[in-house]
């Protein structure tokens, strides 16, 4: 669909030295100048200054900071900051790429505050730290009535002591962050008391990022009310932590975990986009991890969360990542009732193996109006490919209402050309089916060349019981598509350089 | 001209360039322009929204943009073509786009633009930088060394 656009680039293509030799950039007015020079960092704006006389304090002006730096030097930043005359700063925007590790654990709050407060006087809306290290933060970040977006990355290093009874400060410290819409914080254990209170006071908080170092055990109670945006992503492999969601507005949800326990306190109604990934290490961890930690299986943790994915039953858009048993998440718990996904049109899932076809076969039962399906088979290179059986059960979806559906890491083996037979012989309606060869596909060459050729000539003979469906074939070497199949050849595209000249060739 | 011509019912307006040109443009489109929306306000009914700092050979590509930005998805891979587009035209076209998006106050188009021109500084020196845009070095070697100066003192 966007393919269509097409922007015409007539006329003063190419050469553009050889236009005019007028300085046509220094006579811009200082207004569009500052704006140019806060798409740079402040390093090379301030490089700038030398260019010539009109340069010589334009960047002053600026009122977007953004810096990367390999030294936590606070004082330096701030001796920058004074240099700008505009009473508002409303970007700081700071990474540090620390490499040393000796000096960055010493936290420096006095520096570190003396910069903060600054920019805090000075207005600042947006508020963005990355460290590969330790981060001080001083308390003044969280009393700041101009901030709308603040984002701490790395590890932070609170100066802040909390009341166990009440959670707020000891030190009397305020929290006020009136005006907040986008949160992102590394949060480990230590610092779960510290969020719950935070988010007490952002009432106006929309988007929620939360980078967690869950330890097992822990409970994690998130309460945002107007939170419309959440995205969670769990560093660490240990099972039995809990996570509570309390965010009733919630539109979208991204989940990135291995073995977390999730549930939801208030079931979010208006929810339209889900995207859940339970097997966000690598296999290699996976099995060091051994699916089994004191007790903790797959299969436990998939009926546990049944419940939770009941209550994202509104999405229109659903991705799911998990090891086998989609099924089981969706909730064939005890009384064997599955939830009902009225509005899901798009769904996007990761298949363990062929076997686990069936399995999604019954999952779509729960999906009634989906439209496209985009799956993703395997990382078969682990396991070998497994075989195909045809299912007994065909969901209504796949009959009546599949227009597109995408495989991805085909390996071109005898048992997925029967899985798309099966698709083709069944969907009724679908117009278009994508197929992309794995991504882990070592080999090369002519024998490759010849393998999907033969394997493109095997898809498109398949018969179909919606005769204009076309199929797509993107392959290693061979791109093709089933309207170029005509009395046995295919029209295809020689993608490598495996051979020279890479035009479009029609063999037989 | 580059006006889209999709649909004949929606409304459309009529924008003048400096050299006279006219231009039928979807209401769309042309709202996106900050400037055109209070011109709209002044003048009553069917008029015409004269433009007079602005070229007909370029407001013919703002009108493409704006239309562009219009359509169903206004998605990144539109904006990455228009990207490219600026990155590649002459530098005439893109300053006159900078300050025909500036005249007529829309804002997206401002800020691809001016990203552009940030994009063709990066990682340049400053002599770099005075050979890419013709700009003359009218500094003496003693206020080049104090800048020198001031600027390591910042980083350091």
């Amino acid at each position: 669909m966007a393919g269509n656009t097409q922007i015409n680039c007539n006329g003063g293509q190419g050469n553009s030295s050889d236009e005019t030799k007028e300085d046509r950039l220094s006579s811009l007015p200082d207004d569009i100048l500052i704006r140019i020079l806060s798409h740079l960092s402040i390093y090379t704006a301030l490089k700038t200054s030398r260019l010539s006389r009109r340069w010589r304090n334009l960047w002053k002006g600026l009122t977007n900071f953004t810096f990367s730096t390999r030294s936590m030097n606070f004082e330096a930043l701030e001796n920058i900051l004074y240099q700008l005359t505009s009473p508002n700063i409303r970007v700081f925007d700071i990474s540090f790429r620390l490499h040393d590790d000796s000096e960055q654990f010493q936290s420096n709050f006095k520096a570190a505050e003396s910069c903060f407060l600054h920019i805090l006087r000075r207005n600042v809306e947006v508020l963005k730290v990355r460290s590969d290290s330790y981060l001080a933060v001083p308390n003044c970040v969280f009393n700041c009535h101009t901030l709308v977006v603040l984002e701490l990355d790395g590890e932070l290093d609170f100066e802040l002591k909390l009341d166990e009874e009440n959670d707020l400060p000891l030190d009397g410290t305020t929290f006020n962050l009136p005006n907040l819409k986008k949160l992102r914080l590394r949060v480990d254990s230590c610092d779960y008391c510290l969020l719950r209170t935070l988010l007490k006071f952002c009432p106006l908080l929309e988007d929620l990022c939360l980078i967690l170092d869950l330890s097992g055990g822990d409970l994690l109670e998130i309460v945002a009310p107007n939170v419309k945006y959440l995205n969670i992503d769990n560093l660490v492999v240990t099972p039995y932590s809990d996570v509570v969601i309390n965010a009733p507005k919630l539109a979208k949800i991204k989940i990135c975990d291995m073995c977390s326990y999730y549930s939801f306190e208030t079931i979010p109604t208006s929810l339209v986009e889900a995207s859940v990934n339970f097997r966000s290490y690598d296999d290699t961890v996976w099995q060091v991890f051994d699916g089994q930690y004191h007790g903790w299986t797959v299969e436990g943790h998939a009926l546990a969360m049944s419940k939770f994915f009941r209550g994202m039953s509104s999405v229109s858009s659903f991705k799911l990542k998990c090891f086998e048993n989609i099924h089981m998440f969706l909730g064939s718990s005890n009384d064997g009732d599955m939830p009902v996904f009225h509005d899901l049109t798009f769904f996007k899932a990761k298949l363990d193996c062929l076997v686990g076809w069936e399995d999604l076969l019954c999952s779509l039962h729960c999906f009634p109006n989906l439209m496209h399906l985009e799956l993703k088979i395997s990382d078969t290179f682990f396991w070998g490919p497994s075989r195909w059986f045809a299912p007994i059960v065909l969901p209504d979806c796949l009959l009546s209402k599949l227009r597109k559906i995408t495989l991805k890491e085909i390996w071109g083996i005898r048992d997925e050309l029967k899985l798309i037979e099966f698709i083709l012989n069944h969907a009724n309606v679908l117009e278009e089916l994508l197929i992309y060869v794995s991504t882990f596909i070592k080999e090369h060459g002519v024998n490759r060349l010849w393998k999907e050729y033969k394997f493109c000539e095997a898809l498109f003979n398949l018969s179909r019981s919606f005769l204009t469906c076309k199929i797509v074939f993107s392959g290693v070497h061979i791109n093709a598509a089933s309207d170029a199949f005509e009395k046995g050849l295919i029209g295809c595209q020689i993608l490598t350089d495996y051979m020279t000249d890479t035009d479009s060739v029609t063999s037989d | 001209m580059a006006s889209s011509s999709t649909s004949e019912q929606k409304k459309k307006i009529r924008l003048k360039s400096a050299d006279n040109e006219l231009f039928d443009v979807d209401e769309d489109a042309a709202l996106q322009s900050e400037t055109i929306k209070n011109l709209l306000q002044e003048i009553s009914g069917d008029q015409i929204v004269p433009l007079p700092n602005v070229t007909s050979k370029i407001l013919a590509k703002v009108i493409e943009y704006c239309s562009n930005m219009c359509e169903l998805d206004p998605i990144i891979s539109v904006n990455k073509q228009w990207e490219s587009f600026f990155k590649n035209c002459d530098q005439d076209t893109l300053f006159d786009t900078i300050l025909a998006a500036n005249y007529l106050s829309i804002k997206s188009l401002l800020d691809l633009t001016c990203k552009c021109v940030a994009d063709m500084m990066k990682g340049k020196t400053p002599e770099e930088i005075r050979e890419k845009f013709h700009i003359v070095n009218d500094l003496t070697s003693e206020e080049e060394a104090k800048i020198r100066a001031e600027i390591s003192w910042a980083f350091e």
